[in-house]
Order: C-alpha cells, then structure tokens, then sequence
C-alpha cells in the first residue's frame, strides 16, 4: 500500500512539474576487497567463488584467479586448501560433515585486502509434519488463481516449537515419477506460507520477485510456535515448458526443507529487498534518497563482502499428483 | 510626531492610602477590528521598564501611585502612542492602537520584561516572501532563518539544528498538530490569512513548552473583526484562499473563519479525463479553520478553535486484455488529515495575575482505499477491495498562571495532563468472486500513554542591564507498563553590553516521548507515530546556546550571532533496509534504537528593519552526526540532511505605496546520501540434483548470477548543492470597497534543478548503471490576485 502511495505522489509530480538529470560526475573509486560468494553444504567439500567487484557501468563477474585460500579449524590449524577450478570457483577436497562445529575459510589475493569468514554448519533438520495437503493453483496470477481454485482444498501443516533455527522451504515439480533424477518443468513462481490471519507472517514467507531458478522462501522458526501454516503454491507455465497440460500427466512433487545458517538466512532477507529496489529501477522508483531506505545485502566476510552461507537439507515429502 | 489616538476606559479600584504602587494593567488592540495585539510594547520612561503583552493581548505592568507616568506604547506596522497618564491607583486600561504601513523606528533603552522571545517574521514579512507558485507559506517563510533547514527541496519541514521533522512541536491555538504539510510536502496547512502571530522558539525553550528535542512553532490565529465584518479572497495559480471575519455580538463575541483549497486539480482533471488516459491521477486539499471568542465580562473571555485539513490523491486505472476479454478497473484512493478543536478560558482575577485554562483534543488520519474490479464480457467476476488506517489523537487538559510579582519578577507556572493513543495501522479486505465472498480484518493494535507535566518558570531583571530565566519541566510519562520521570531545566540568561549590544546564555534540556517512524527524516502522510515505551525509551537532548546581539545605526540594522552545541539520545533510526514498507505490528523490530546525535553550529543574521529597502543574510555553518550500534558498524555518519554551509539572502524594495519588489536567493551545500561505491555478484542457485542417499541437494553458481550495489557506509556522498533565485513584485491598489494586491513572479529564475531525489536506473544500452536525480520545481512563473474587503 506504501509503495502505491509513493507511486501516487511521484505520478501527480512528474506530470506536473518532475524532471530528470543524468548524474556523470559520480565516480567512486572501487576499493580492493575480495567477494567471497558460496553456499557449504553438509557432506560435500568446502567450495567458495572468489571475484572482485567492479566499478558502477561495469556488470559482469570478475573471478580472481591467483587467490590463497584455507579452510581452518576451530584450532586455527589447516585441514584444507581451496584450488582453482576455473571460473571463479575455488574447491576443497575434504568432506564436511561435522554439523555445529565452526570452520574458517581466509582468502589472501595480492593488492586486495585479505578476507575471511567463520561459519558452522547446521545440523539436519528436525522438523515433524502431521498431515500433507496441499493446494495447488495453476496461474501464478492470483486474480486467476482464485477463479480456479481446486475442488479439494487442503493444506500441509508444520507444527514445531519455536528456537533460534531458519530454514528455507523450496518445492519442485518432477515432469514424470519415472523420470528421477530429472529436471523439473514448472518453477513455483509464488509460494504463500500464511498463517491464521497474520499478514505479517505471510509477508515473511513471501518470495518477493522471481529470482530466476531459484523459488525458495525462508523463514525463521519463530513464525511457528505451536501453530500450523497452510502452505500455497503458485505456478505458470515457464518459457521452457511446451505444455500448459499439467492435470493429464503424472508429476511428482517434492518438498524440500532445509536448515540454513543464520548468516545466510540474513543474506537472503536482505537481498531479496536490494534486488526488489534494483528492478524497479526502470521506473525509476529506487533508492530515491528521501522515500526509499538504501538496503546493504548482509555480508558475513570480513575484511572483503560476499556471503559464504551453510546448509543441511532432507526431503520431507514426495507427492505425487495425478 | 504621530497623531495620538487613544480611548481610554477605566475602572478605579481603590487599594488603600497607604499603597505606593499601582498596577496598569489591559489589553492592547487593533483600533478598528479590535484583534488582540501579541507582543505590543509598553514603555515606561520614568522607570525604564518595558512589558510585552501576551498571547492574548494582557499587559501589566507596576507603577509607582500618584505620579504622573510617560508612556510609549508600539507595536510593528501600527501607530505608536507617546502620552503620559496619571496613577492615582490600580488601572485597568485598554489601548488601542491604529494600523500603518511604516515600520516605526523606535529606540527602548530598557530590558524588556519579556525577558526571552523566540524567532519572529511578521505576517507582513512573511506575505512578502515569494514561495510556491505565489501561495505565501509560513513555514517556508521560517526555512530562511539561520539554524533552519527544509531537507530536500520543496518540503515544508523546519528541521532545526540537525534534528528531524518531528521534533519540532507544531501548536495553532494550543492544538499540536502532527503533520503539516499538504501535497507531499510543498505546502505547509497554515493559511497565513487566518494567522496573527508566529514564533518560533530554537535557541531556548520556555519552560511552558515541553514534548519535542528541537523547537517549538507556536501559531496563534486571528479573532476576528470586532466592529465589521471584513474578508480577503485569494486566487492563485496554486490555491484559492478566503478568510471572512467580523461580530457575532459587537463588541462581545467574533467570529474568525478561514478556507483554502488547491486549484491544479480543476484544471487537470477534466483534462485527463477527456483524453480519456489509461491512468487518470488526482490531487486535491483543502483546509479551514475557524475561531470564536466571547467576551464574558471585563476579566473573562472564553474562545473555541477548530482546525481541519484534508489531503486526497486518487488514481483510477483501466486496462483490457484483448485475448482473454478481461477488464479490469483499479481505484487507488489515499488520504490524509488533522483535526483538532481547543476550548479555552482567560481570565485575569486580578491585575497581576492572568490565567489560561485549555482543554484540547487532536487527531490525524491516514488511509489508503484500494479496489479491484475484473470483469468478463461485461460480467464482473472479481471484485477486492483493501482498506489501510493508521493515526493518533490525542487529548490535553492544562492550565497556566502569569504573575506578575513586580516589573522585575514574573512568575509563570503550569500543569497539564496529555493522553496519546497512536494507531499502528488497522486493515480490512474483501473478496467476491462466484465461489468467496470473505471479509478479513486485521487489527495492527494501539499504543497508549499517559503524561502528567508540571512547569515553573521565574523571570527576574536584577539589573537594568542583566535579565534571567530559571525554571524546569518535568514530565511524568507512563506507558504500557513503564513508567519514567524527567526532569528538564531550562536557564537563559541575558546581559546588555551597552545600549545596543547583548549577550546571553542558556542552556536547556528536552524530552520527547513519542516516535516518528519515519524515512529518512524526510516527513510523509505515512509516517506513523509511536509512543515510547522501555524498548524504545523517549529521546532526550541538551542544548547550550551562546548569542551575541547587535543594534546599530539607530536600530535600522540588527545583527545576531549564535553558536550551539546539541547532543540527543535514545534516538531512533529504521535498521537497513526497513523503511515506508514495513509491517508497523512489528515497529520495534524494524528500528534501531539508543541512538546519539551531535550537533554544533554557528549561525548568523543580518537585518534591516526600516527604510525602502529591507531584508536580511542568515548564514549558517554546522555540522551533524548520528551513532547508532549497529548500523554503519558503530561509527557516526553524517545526518541525512546535514548541510556545511548554508546561505539565504531575501531583499524587498518599496518603490512606493502601491508597487514593491522582492527577490530572495539561497545557498546550500549537498545533502549526505549513500550511494554505492561498487557493483557484486551474488550467488544464485541451480536446479537441484539427487544424491544417492535420496536426499536433495541444491547447487549455487555465478553463471547466473545477480549484482548488486555495494556500499562502504552511511551518507557517505553528497547531493549537488541547491541554490535558487525567485523574484517578485506586488502591485497595490486602493479599491472603492477593499483593497486589491496583485503579485507576479517566479520561482527559479535561472531553472536550476536541485535535486528532490536520486535513482540508479539501468541503462540496457551500454549496460550500466546510471545514477539520476529528480527535480521537482523549474522555472514556474506564478501569479496571484488578493482582494481584502
């Protein structure tokens, strides 16, 4: 409602009187920090990307190929050394599996100040589910949706006791059972988490714009204490997909939730908002320095930015639709 | 020698042969509409004593019995009285005085008994000063005084000393009034037709004023014609303006009514409408006020005040999709406004004493209506509507006593009780369709609390040359559960170098006890206010002020210099990221609290008073920072609009009676902003894999990826610096029944954009970033036609 107000201000100015300057005299010298970027996964080996950031007309990534990297123990001794792999990519070859012990990954690249991040990964996560129901909306478009809405309705419902956890809830359509491991051909462009009549909750859970192949929402546990959430799910058929036939074949959903970092949980918080702002750019509608608060993307790096989060994953459901 | 014209009515009261002293006491009026004069200057050349009558005309001042006293009574732009009266005993005297458009040149070598007065601009100042497309504003008006900013360009905001707009108490007629501003912020809701006196307190804060960090801005409106009824009515290329005044009893009872509306919508509206344009939007607002006092009898007078503004966009879209026959309609309806009434009651039981006792209720709305129709051949199929409310009211009852001990001793003290309950936003939805037809409604909840103050203040002149002020407020403030007592000094004094120069020192202590959520500072409808409670405590700040005052060339020019330290704590700031768009349920965790402030500055004015040509400079040089834990980890940063240098010059040229020229320029450095210093990438995920445990895992890459801006501070960067020049003229003519005053100008003569906002829009093209900025107001010729009956 507060952006339709800003809308409206802006729309009853510049039809009167706005008008509109290209600034060229900006030009910020770009400072020699390293970005460290990667998501550790429970059982698999450390692997981080490694870029510099560039100069504000300079949109492409940066890989910084000569870089030292270590991945350190709670004792501050190596157990592992991160190589280049190309592209950016620097792998370990050491598995962890260890949840809640912390790790250190330190980056040293010449003429960028040295970075490093501490992190722990969590342990799987431990969640019960009493009943799986779903709804199921064809369009993403909720005006649509609501027209078609199924003759069964019915809800997954989560119940847990609230601590200090976050998780990320993604679904995924199989095109076919028999297909597995397979590719998926709907993304879920719009996935609701409500609870009772809590608007505050459903806009936590709330994906805010579509980040391509990438449809989680993510939540801290404290949103359940003891009370059960339906969980709605939108989907429209993608550029990929030739068919908008989905009630004739058979598909297999899955339900995947995973236990993610604090520091992760906070980066994608954050970078859903920064990138909201960045797409409305075109209308002109971001960081206006008196109506938009400016939103740094939370960075858990020291001494550089980036993001280096941790994850533990289980399935919690497969459902097959007919 | 000015021509003497005064009535005198009197009564005699007789105290006692052996008294040596009488009291003079009265109220100071305008000869022909009766309207109290506030501030009108008595003189007394026997005792080199001055008083000042109050807010509601009342002076009083102690004389020596059986002596013949000299007197100079003046006030701005009226007749002066030089007589002399005899006191035999206690006098009750009413004086009036007669209008004129000749700035009287007056030199009073005694220190007045109103020993601190805050910042003055008479109305005639203030109608001088070219704004907004001809429509004067009061508080654009104050924008130009030193110490005084308005944030970005435009807004009619009075952020004074680095604080934000809320921390200046807005007070018509004793009512607080929240948000001040109409269209965003280009217009403040004060019709000056309506207004009598303005002043606004920066430098020191009585102690009768109390709830915010940074100043005081006391309106008082007009009372009305006593003898006729008389009006003016106002069209400009902005807004219409009518203001009628006169007797309901004469002598005994007037009636003040004011109203004002914009104009643009009346001409933009059929216009859009007729071009029939897919996204039709509307802007109108309007305000009144009106204001009735009776006289009860010779000591007692009881008056009521009411106040209401209205602000109103709408937005009306409509768009059809030919493939699926599908219309849908949008009506977007956003709405603001203040109401507020206050009843009062004056009396003066006896000479030396005045007493005002004002109960005081006021509210401010904000609503934004939205709904949604589709329909399919003609058929509607979906119909929503969402209803958004948030607001506050709030209730005062207080009472305040003058007593006047003696011309050396003034004593003031007073109680009030407030009641704030502040909405945090409330919210209904409906939904029809074939198969739902729901209504939700979610309560976003309410915070209450109580304040019970207490204030004392003594005014006392030691010397001929040297005048002090002590005093304190204390605020007991109780609010869910928690419950804290403040207690605010506040000191002032002041010492006459010779007959033209002055010195003076105070120091004060304030405590504000509700939040304003706000973006930035910056001041929106939306901004939702809070009250404090024990996760967010009330703000507090202390204030040295050192002034030096100067007169010379026979009092034609004045010169001011001050030099301030502030520091504020217990501040609060939205976290990163929150802003204008954030659920208020939840305010506390969208805030950063504990917040400190600083603020020094030195700031200058220049001014010439008399003559053809009048105006003044105000400079100011000052420096802000705010320091929050957790935010731009833990270092200051500079405050959002924290200006180093700041220069207004305003220049008006009476060519004769009927035609004057003005033109007013200002300067100001950049504004602190944050911009990105650098782009990233950040990683993105890819489409999940099985493994052989029958777990899914879920990759990330940068070959996909997403960028986005990275930042090394807080307004860390500057917007270009602002400056302006706007010119005027004003053409007077005496009509057969009134008075008819044409002014033509414009604003930004040299069109230069300063910038009301900046964006980074991406440039497909070159594949970049480009940073924009946005202004507002070009260069706009403006007009404007008054007629005064």
């Amino acid at each position: 409602m507060n952006i339709l107000f800003k809308i409206a201000v802006l729309q009853v100015l510049w039809f009167c009187f706005a008008c509109e300057k290209k600034i060229t005299s900006y030009s910020p010298e770009v400072p020699p920090i390293q970005v460290i970027s990667g998501v550790i996964v429970c059982d698999s080996a450390a692997k981080c990307y490694i870029t510099k950031p560039n100069d504000l007309n300079t949109i492409k990534v940066s890989a910084l190929e000569n870089a030292k990297v270590f991945l350190y123990n709670a004792n501050n001794s190596v157990i592992d050394t991160l190589h280049y792999k190309g592209s950016g990519l620097y792998k370990g070859k050491i598995i962890l599996s260890s949840p809640n012990i912390f790790y250190k990954i330190i980056s040293y690249a010449n003429g960028y100040n040295d970075a490093s991040c501490e992190f722990k990964l969590p342990s799987k996560p431990d969640f019960t589910i009493n009943d799986l129901i779903y709804n199921y909306f064809y369009n993403w478009d909720p005006t649509y949706s609501i027209r078609n809405l199924p003759k069964n309705l019915s809800h997954i419902t989560i119940q847990d006791t609230p601590n200090e956890d976050f998780y990320q809830l993604e679904l995924y359509d199989i095109d076919s059972v028999e297909n597995l491991p397979g590719k998926y051909d709907y993304k879920y462009n719009f996935i609701n988490l409500t609870g009772s009549d809590n608007p505050a909750i459903k806009q936590e859970g709330e994906i805010a714009l579509d980040l391509k192949y990438f449809t989680p929402i993510f939540f801290n546990d404290k949103l359940f204490n003891g009370v059960s959430y339906e969980l709605d799910f939108y989907s429209g058929p993608n550029s990929n997909s030739n068919s908008g036939v989905l009630s004739s074949s058979k598909r297999l959903l899955l339900v995947v939730l995973k236990h993610i970092s604090k520091e992760y949980y906070l980066y994608l918080k954050t970078v859903n908002k920064h990138l909201l702002a960045i797409n409305y750019s075109g209308e002109g509608f971001a960081y206006i320095y008196n109506l938009y608060p400016y939103n740094q993307v939370y960075s858990n790096i020291d001494g550089g930015t980036g993001i280096l989060g941790s994850v533990n994953s289980s399935v919690i459901k497969k459902i097959v639709v007919k | 020698m000015f021509k003497v014209n005064l009535i005198i009515s009197f009564l005699t009261i007789f105290l006692g042969s052996n008294k040596v002293v009488a009291q003079l006491s009265g109220y100071i009026n305008d000869q022909f509409t009766n309207e109290p004069l506030i501030g009108a200057t008595i003189f007394c050349l026997n005792n080199n004593t001055a008083v000042v009558s109050n807010n509601y005309g009342f002076y009083t001042v102690k004389l020596n019995q059986d002596t013949i006293q000299h007197f100079i009574i003046y006030y701005s732009l009226y007749r002066k009285i030089d007589t002399l009266l005899l006191i035999k005993n206690n006098l009750s005297l009413n004086i009036e005085l007669s209008p004129t458009n000749i700035l009287q040149e007056i030199e009073v070598k005694a220190n007045k008994e109103e020993i601190y007065t805050g910042e003055q601009l008479t109305l005639n100042e203030i109608k001088k000063m070219p704004v907004i497309l001809g429509e004067t504003d009061i508080i654009k008006s104050y924008q130009l005084m030193p110490g005084i900013k308005q944030g970005a360009e435009g807004f009619s905001n009075l952020l004074i000393r680095g604080g934000t707009s809320d921390q200046v108490q807005y007070i018509l007629d004793d009512m607080p009034l929240y948000y001040v501003n109409h269209m965003g912020g280009f217009l403040s809701v004060f019709n000056s037709d309506a207004v009598s006196k303005v002043e606004l307190f920066k430098n020191h804060s009585p102690a009768k004023y109390g709830g915010r960090l940074s100043g005081y801005f006391d309106v008082r409106m007009k009372e009305g014609n006593a003898q006729k009824w008389s009006g003016t009515i106002s069209v400009g290329l902005l807004a219409t303006r009518l203001n009628f005044n006169g007797p309901v009893f004469k002598n005994k009872s007037t009636l003040q009514l004011s109203f004002r509306r914009l104009n643009l919508d009346l001409i933009t509206t059929p216009i859009i409408k007729a071009l029939d344009f897919k996204t039709q939007p509307s802007y109108y607002f309007y305000d009144g006020m009106l204001k009735y006092t009776h006289k009860l009898n010779e000591r007692n007078k009881i008056s009521f005040s009411f106040f209401n503004t209205n602000d109103k966009i709408k937005i009306l879209s409509k768009f059809s999709d030919s493939f699926t026959d599908l219309n849908t309609k949008f009506n977007l309806d956003i709405g603001w406004g203040n109401t507020a009434a206050a009843i009062r009651l004056m009396q003066n039981p006896r000479p030396k004493i005045f007493l005002t006792h004002v109960i005081t209720g006021s509210s401010y709305n904000y609503i934004i209506k939205t709904r949604s129709i589709v329909s399919e051949n003609s058929t509607e199929t979906y119909n929503a509507t969402n209803q958004f409310r948030l607001g506050l009211k709030n209730i005062i009852f207080k009472s305040n006593l003058d007593y006047n001990i003696n011309n050396r001793l003034k004593y003031t003290a007073g109680l009030q009780y407030e009641f704030i309950s502040s909405g945090l936003g409330d919210q209904s939805q409906t939904v029809k369709t074939a198969n739902e037809n729901s209504l939700r409604n979610f309560n976003g909840g309410k915070l209450v609390s109580n304040q019970l103050s207490a204030y004392m203040e003594a005014g006392y002149l030691p010397l001929s040359w040297l005048s002090l002020a002590a005093g304190f407020n204390n605020l007991l403030f109780i609010s869910e559960g928690y419950t804290k007592n403040f207690f605010q000094p506040r000191v002032y004094a002041k010492a006459d170098i010779n007959p033209r120069q002055q010195i003076s020192v105070s120091y004060c202590q304030n405590v504000q006890s509700l939040h304003l959520l706000t973006n930035n500072g910056a001041g929106m409808p939306s901004d939702v206010w809070v009250s404090a409670n024990k996760f967010a405590p009330p703000q507090t700040s202390r204030q040295l002020n050192l002034s030096f005052t100067n007169f010379f060339s026979k009092k034609k020019y004045f010169f001011q210099t001050d030099v301030y330290y502030k520091t504020s704590q217990n501040l609060i700031r939205y976290k990163d990221g929150y802003g204008l768009f954030t659920p208020k349920n939840n305010w506390l965790e969208t805030i950063e609290t504990e917040g400190k402030g600083l603020s020094y500055g030195w700031e200058n004015l220049l001014k010439k008073q008399t003559g053809k040509l009048t105006g003044f400079i105000a400079y100011t040089l000052s420096k802000t920072t705010n320091q929050f834990k957790n935010l731009n980890n833990g270092k200051p940063f500079y405050f959002n609009y924290d200006r180093r240098h700041e220069l207004n010059v305003f220049v008006n040229y009476e060519l004769n009676k009927k035609i004057s020229f003005n033109a007013n320029f200002n300067f100001a450095t950049g504004n602190a902003l944050t911009l990105p210093k650098a782009i990233y990438n950040v990683p993105i995920a890819t489409e999940p894999n099985t493994q052989s445990n029958n777990s899914y895992v879920q990759d990330v890459n940068l070959i996909n990826t997403n960028y986005v801006f990275y930042y090394d501070g807080i307004n860390t960067a500057r917007t270009s610096n602002f400056h302006r020049l706007d010119v005027a003229a004003r053409f007077t003519k005496q009509k057969k029944h009134g008075t008819r005053v044409l002014s033509v100008g414009i604003y930004n003569v040299y069109n230069h954009h300063n910038p009301f906002a900046y964006y980074y829009s991406y440039n497909y093209g070159a594949q970049q970033f480009d940073l924009k900025s946005i202004s507002v107001f070009q260069l706009i010729p403006f007009f404007s036609y008054e007629y005064s009956f």
